[in-house]
């Protein structure tokens, strides 16, 4: 049927009445498109005329980059623009009667309107930013980038047109279109961030970071699926990217089924005022209130403005400010009380007692604060900035994180309070008790491995936790000798020493790199406290630069480590200095910085910075059988 | 023949038309004419398709207007206040119907836009109300359909452009058959024009039939009667109103002429004579039937 209509004449015709409709929207579009590609030629003028000697293609990269997301903020504007002009037909008696008496049937005006006004904005949209993406093609996948960044703006121009074309056949007039469509777009974004908020306020372990790696929080915004698509193909989160993809597509279907369905069964006559779809102002009205006395009803209680900060205080505020929300909302939608106050309020009550029960359920009845993945189920897993892939080390790593929930329950209250350091009070945080911490726990109190853990599932799920905020390591809740002991298995793993030194075991990478200045071996002297308090002095030698010298040095250090049962002990200061001939401590190093060959940009820099004790024979021998090292193990031609 | 079948359309509480049944002939030039908010131009939107009814259907040739574009194009509306974008012109909006109307005679368009005083090319906002009601006619004319619905066309013309129209209507009925439907509370100019007429109060017919068998229907008269009969002698002869000045009385009754002349003969009067009644008079003695009357209205 659908089909059938897009080939009839009577579409052609109103499907170009439609287009030139928005003939202003094309013009000023295309003109502002046009600023930009002059910019953009500007820029790149200015790059090549002045012999830029840092990373040019980065740069044009980039520029690329930021030129198409304008782009894409454009497009996305002047699809509103034109989806309320184009649509705003329905939205007047008298042009009612005019496209009603007409001889095509309603999909045919909806087809016609709907693909007409898309065009508008799509040509110009298509047109500058393939310009831009042509004219930055010397970068290398600049190109590529630019053309995916064209196609989600175009997939995210259909979504976001469909869903306002569908809203405007639902509303009696184009200013409740424009409420409606801007209020959608931000009131379930508004109630995740709400219930979000919620659980990073009181659950341990729960932060807000995690949100925006979810496409959840926009699922029902379709001016912002393009950025959405774009930020997840940026960071490379594969499972985020293709689900925001996937979703965008289907919703920009679903909307256009809705639409047709709406245009066939929509009551021309609304056009006097009265909105066809009642649940939509009303959800709307609804979710905005949730949305304001949820925020306001977080701060206050995180804040203590009243109460301890419990879900009491949060329900106290949350009821006041969200029903003056509503109140205040009604008017402007309703422009007064009368009109359909009884089932706005109904629909408001029955929101606020599920996003309530939502919010007891998620902050006391579900295990979240306790929940540890299940390792065999874990595909890798992330402590900050180190990953591991292997079993026994992601098992490992779910030790450490079960050791803290468990510390959790068992000093803290529960259900939790708002706000980030209720209920945690126990602290090392006397002078005395922190240097014995310090002392007994030296990976724990070093932070060596982050409070943050990030654990990939199958089909690119994750699960993110952060404890930082309850001033982890130093919190005597923590079975903190446990932890380190599982810090130490972590870090004497084969994987964390070849994560953590990449060139001794990356031949590929070793010869990417250069010595970014000469290596360094270093010994560092720890004077006796009546000597200096706390101070050491530095001797340095600086190592030969040459390949073969270094892939020997690589080789040797890689021996050592791998063979390291007690590599911990390099990390941090396990009493495992050497003692020079004066009866001081002293560590020896070796510190090398590398950076890419041929290239002189100050990014993308690796480091091999490790510390060489009288274990690591082999790396000791190779030094003596070059001649930097003189005497017994430690000393060294100066 | 355009059949209007058990039409019902309802906004909200309110239902102006109920269950409404007539037929137009083709060829006729129809007027429809009642009361304010009687339901004629919710009518008119029904038969254009403009409107969905609530029930029943209307059907032109025995096929549904609603949703069916090969009957629309035979049809073409033009509304109480004719719609235009701000920068419509004729030109660009006879571009728009030349391709939705396979009828569309772009000679007579051309000849149109030679008639009217108007130049094509300037926008119809910037128009009189007068000028966007001609320029809506030219449009209307040049896609000479079948079926031309108007709404209150007469409003804003001047007396010569009203001739022009009634003329230039009447032409089309000549040569093609077509069949106009006036919605209008101008009474004077449909009874120049108009071959049947429809009469409808509160969403139901009240009279549809011939003009001429309509105005014989009802007559007036004026008598001088020695002694006013009594109340119940007058209300025999089906007298829908009685005025009175001095010993004069002038009463509208409906019947046959013949048979009224012969009761009013048979109670002696001084003076009686036979007055034509205009389509206004008629308009309102029936209304005045179903109380619809000055007086009622008043109190």
């Amino acid at each position: 049927m659908t089909l059938t209509t897009l080939s009839n004449k009577s579409f052609g015709k109103l499907f170009q009445w439609a287009f030139k409709r928005n003939k202003t929207i094309i013009i000023v579009f295309s003109i502002l498109m046009l600023l930009g590609i002059t910019g953009v030629l500007y820029m790149l003028f200015e790059l090549h005329a002045r012999e830029y000697n840092g990373d040019l293609s980065g740069t044009i990269s980039s520029l690329s980059v930021s030129a198409l997301s304008v782009a894409q903020f454009g497009a996305l504007a002047f699809t509103f623009l034109s989806a309320i002009r184009t649509f705003s037909f329905l939205h007047n008696k008298r042009s009612v009667d005019m496209f009603g008496a007409l001889p095509a049937t309603r999909e045919t005006l909806f087809l016609s309107h709907l693909l007409g006004g898309m065009t508008a904005v799509a040509v110009p949209y298509t047109g500058g930013s393939l310009i831009v993406a042509l004219l930055t093609m010397s970068a290398p996948g600049a190109l590529g980038t630019g053309l995916l960044m064209i196609l989600f703006g175009l997939i995210g121009i259909a979504a976001a047109y469909t869903f306002t074309a569908m809203v405007a056949y639902c509303c009696g007039t184009s200013a409740d279109v424009v409420i409606i469509t801007l209020t959608a777009n931000v009131s379930f974004a508004g109630i995740v961030l709400v219930l979000y908020s919620m659980m990073a306020s009181m659950i341990p372990g729960i932060t807000m970071h995690s949100l925006w790696h979810t496409p959840l929080i926009a699922l029902l915004s379709p001016y912002a699926f393009t950025f959405l698509a774009d930020k997840y193909y940026f960071s490379s989160e594969t499972a985020s990217f293709i689900f925001i993809l996937v979703w965008i597509v289907l919703f920009a279907v679903l909307m256009f089924a809705a639409g047709l369905r709406a245009a066939k069964k929509h009551k021309a006559e609304c056009a006097q005022g009265e909105v066809i779809v009642k649940w939509m102002p009303v959800t709307v009205k609804s979710c905005g209130s949730v949305v304001c006395g949820g925020l306001i009803g977080i701060g206050a209680a995180t804040a203590g403005v009243s109460g301890s900060g419990n879900m009491g205080s949060f329900v106290f505020w949350y009821l006041i400010v969200s029903f003056i929300a509503f109140i205040i909302l009604h008017f402007i939608f309703s422009r007064g009380f009368k009109s359909k106050f009884i089932p706005s309020l109904i629909a408001y009550g029955c929101t606020t007692a599920v996003v309530i029960g939502l919010s007891f359920l998620m902050t006391t009845g579900m295990g979240i604060d306790t929940y540890v993945p299940d390792p065999a189920s874990v595909s890798s897993v992330a402590m900050g900035n180190d990953e591991f892939k292997d079993p026994d080390n992601i098992k490992t790593v779910t030790e450490i994180h079960q050791v803290i929930t468990e510390g959790i329950r068992k000093e803290n209250t529960y259900p939790y309070y708002f706000g980030s350091d209720q209920g945690y009070n126990t602290y090392y945080n006397e002078e005395n008790e922190y240097n014995s911490f310090q002392k007994q726990y030296p990976l724990l109190s070093s932070g060596f491995l982050s409070n943050s853990f990030v654990y990939n599932k199958a089909f690119g799920f994750t699960t993110e936790r952060d404890y930082s905020f309850m001033y982890y390591p130093y919190n005597k809740s923590f079975d903190s000798e446990r932890i380190e002991l599982l810090l130490q298995k972590l870090v004497n793993s084969d994987e964390y020493k070849k994560n953590r030194n990449e060139v001794l075991w990356n031949k590929e990478l070793r010869s990417r790199v250069t010595p970014d200045s000469p290596p360094t071996l270093v010994r560092t002297v720890y004077l006796p406290e009546p000597y200096a308090e706390g101070a050491q002095n530095d001797y340095r030698i600086d190592l030969p630069s040459d390949e073969a010298f270094l892939n020997g040095l690589y080789d040797a250090i890689a021996e050592d480590i791998l063979a390291d049962k007690e590599y911990y002990k390099c990390l941090t200061d396990y009493g495992d200095e050497e003692v020079d001939e004066f009866g001081m401590d002293t560590k020896l190093m070796v510190e090398i910085s590398l950076r890419p060959k041929d290239q002189n940009n100050f990014m993308d820099y690796y480091s091999l910075n490790t510390r060489i004790p009288t274990r690591y024979t082999h790396t000791l021998s190779y030094l003596h059988s070059h001649q930097i090292l003189t005497d017994g193990t430690t000393g060294y031609i100066s | 023949m355009l059949e209007i079948k058990n039409i019902t359309k309802k906004f909200g509480d309110n239902v102006p038309l109920d269950n409404l049944s007539f037929s137009i002939p083709t060829g006729s030039v129809f007027g429809l004419i009642g009361s304010n908010g009687s339901g004629k131009s919710t009518l008119l939107r029904i038969i254009s398709g403009v409107y969905q009814s609530d029930g029943g259907t209307v059907e032109i040739d025995g096929m549904p207007t609603f949703e069916n574009p090969v009957v629309k194009e035979q049809c073409f509306f033009i509304s109480d206040f004719p719609y235009f974008y701000n920068d419509s012109t004729v030109e660009n909006l006879a571009s728009l119907y030349r391709d939705l109307y396979s009828s569309w005679d772009q000679e007579k368009y051309i000849a149109l836009s030679e008639m009217f005083p108007i130049n094509t090319k300037d926008k119809i906002m910037h128009m009189s109300k007068g000028m966007q009601r001609q320029a809506a006619l030219i449009l209307a004319l040049a896609a000479n359909p079948k079926y031309i619905l108007l709404d209150e066309i007469f409003d804003g013309l001047d007396p010569v452009v009203r001739q022009l129209i009634k003329k230039l209507l009447m032409g089309m009925v000549a040569e093609n058959g077509t069949t106009v439907i006036i919605s209008s509370h101008n009474l004077r100019e449909l009874e120049d024009v108009c071959d049947h007429i429809g009469l409808i109060h509160r969403g139901g017919v009240i009279m549809e039939k011939e003009l001429d068998e309509a105005k014989l229907g009802i007559h007036r008269l004026q008598v001088v009667f020695r002694e006013e009969p009594e109340e119940e002698t007058l209300s025999q002869m089906n007298v829908v109103n009685i005025r009175r000045q001095g010993k004069m009385m002038t009463l509208t009754v409906k019947g046959n002429a013949e048979e009224i002349e012969k009761a009013v003969s048979a109670l002696e009067p001084v003076y009686m004579e036979m007055l034509p009644l205009t389509l206004e008079e008629v308009f309102i003695s029936e209304m005045e039937a179903v109380g619809y009357d000055i007086n009622n209205i008043i109190k």
